[in-house]
């Protein structure tokens, strides 16, 4: 137990080397949620105007 | 050369790409994530701390190939404006507005984790030095590009303004990779060199970094992908072709 808290706190540096790998994944996974959240809205929108158009 | 350019004008028609980029992104994405969780265990778990900077030189692992692949998807993103302004290809414009995100969300990890790595080893969180500032351009240049490219109404006007704008700003890209050289920078010039090798850092610690490279470009590869077909779907909304896409 001791051997993972040590792991964690890497002397006293884990405050600035944690925050980092944290912000990067969060950053990196982010972006992809927020391009296929953009992708399904543009389909929907896509969607919504071709019966219009047909309509016309 | 013809036939290759027949290839690359067909790869480079959007209902093509959109068909074949869908296909290839889980070959990116895949790799990328087994990459990912072998370059954390091996930057995290079995690599050595530095006799200097103690732990704080895991921070490498993520800050230098961000840092990298920043400045390589600037200089992407200002050839696909190239090839966007020279051939009128509107892809390659897709292309351009699809990295600029990316790359600026990359810029800002990089000075993100590189003032948390500045505070252990320099003292400070900030320093306006050579390296820093033209770095801090880079960011501003990626926004200015995004900002500039939404500033028209209309797409194609905006897509010719914001590259140029992308071509003009390659002038930074030199000025950064060579500013801890040309000045007395705080930050300190590459360990790594392509041409004079690994002389400078240890494979315990090369192995890491560049399982973490490798895996950071395919995912960017992958990013860029799939932002490229909703700048794709943006363009070509109105077209017959969408349509097909729809059904599925």
């Amino acid at each position: 137990m001791t051997q993972w808290a040590d792991w964690f706190a890497m002397n006293g540096d884990g405050v600035f080397v944690w925050p980092c790998y944290i912000v990067t994944v969060l950053v990196l996974v982010g972006n992809l949620l927020i391009a296929t959240r953009n992708r399904r809205r543009l389909l929907e929108d896509i969607r919504l105007q071709i019966p219009m158009e047909n309509s016309r | 050369m013809n036939a290759f350019m027949n290839w690359f004008y067909r790869m480079a028609s959007p209902p093509h790409f959109y068909r074949w980029s869908g296909t290839a992104i889980p070959w990116f994405l895949v790799p990328a994530t087994v990459l990912a969780v072998i370059g954390l265990y091996l930057a995290l778990v079995t690599s050595p701390t530095d006799y200097q900077m103690g732990d704080t030189v895991r921070i490498m692992y993520v800050h230098v190939p961000v840092a990298w692949l920043s400045l390589m998807c600037y200089t992407s993103m200002a050839v696909a404006s190239a090839i966007g302004l020279i051939w009128r290809i509107k892809l390659a414009h897709a292309v351009a507005a699809a990295i600029a995100p990316a790359g600026a969300s990359l810029t800002a990890l990089a000075l993100f984790t590189g003032s948390l790595w500045g505070k252990p080893t320099w003292g400070t969180y900030w320093v306006w030095d050579a390296r820093l500032t033209s770095y801090l351009m880079l960011l501003f240049l990626f926004a200015g590009f995004a900002l500039l490219r939404n500033a028209f109404s209309d797409v194609q006007r905006g897509d010719r303004a914001a590259a140029i704008l992308a071509i003009v700003g390659v002038v930074n890209i030199p000025i950064i990779h060579y500013s801890v050289n040309w000045w007395n920078t705080l930050h300190q010039p590459a360990s790594f060199s392509v041409t004079k090798g690994q002389a400078g850092i240890d494979s315990s610690m090369l192995w890491p970094l560049f399982t973490m490279l490798f895996a950071v470009t395919l995912y960017l590869v992958a990013l860029v992908l799939m932002r490229t077909r909703n700048e794709v779907l943006i363009r070509e909304r109105r077209k017959a072709w969408i349509k097909e896409v729809l059904v599925k």
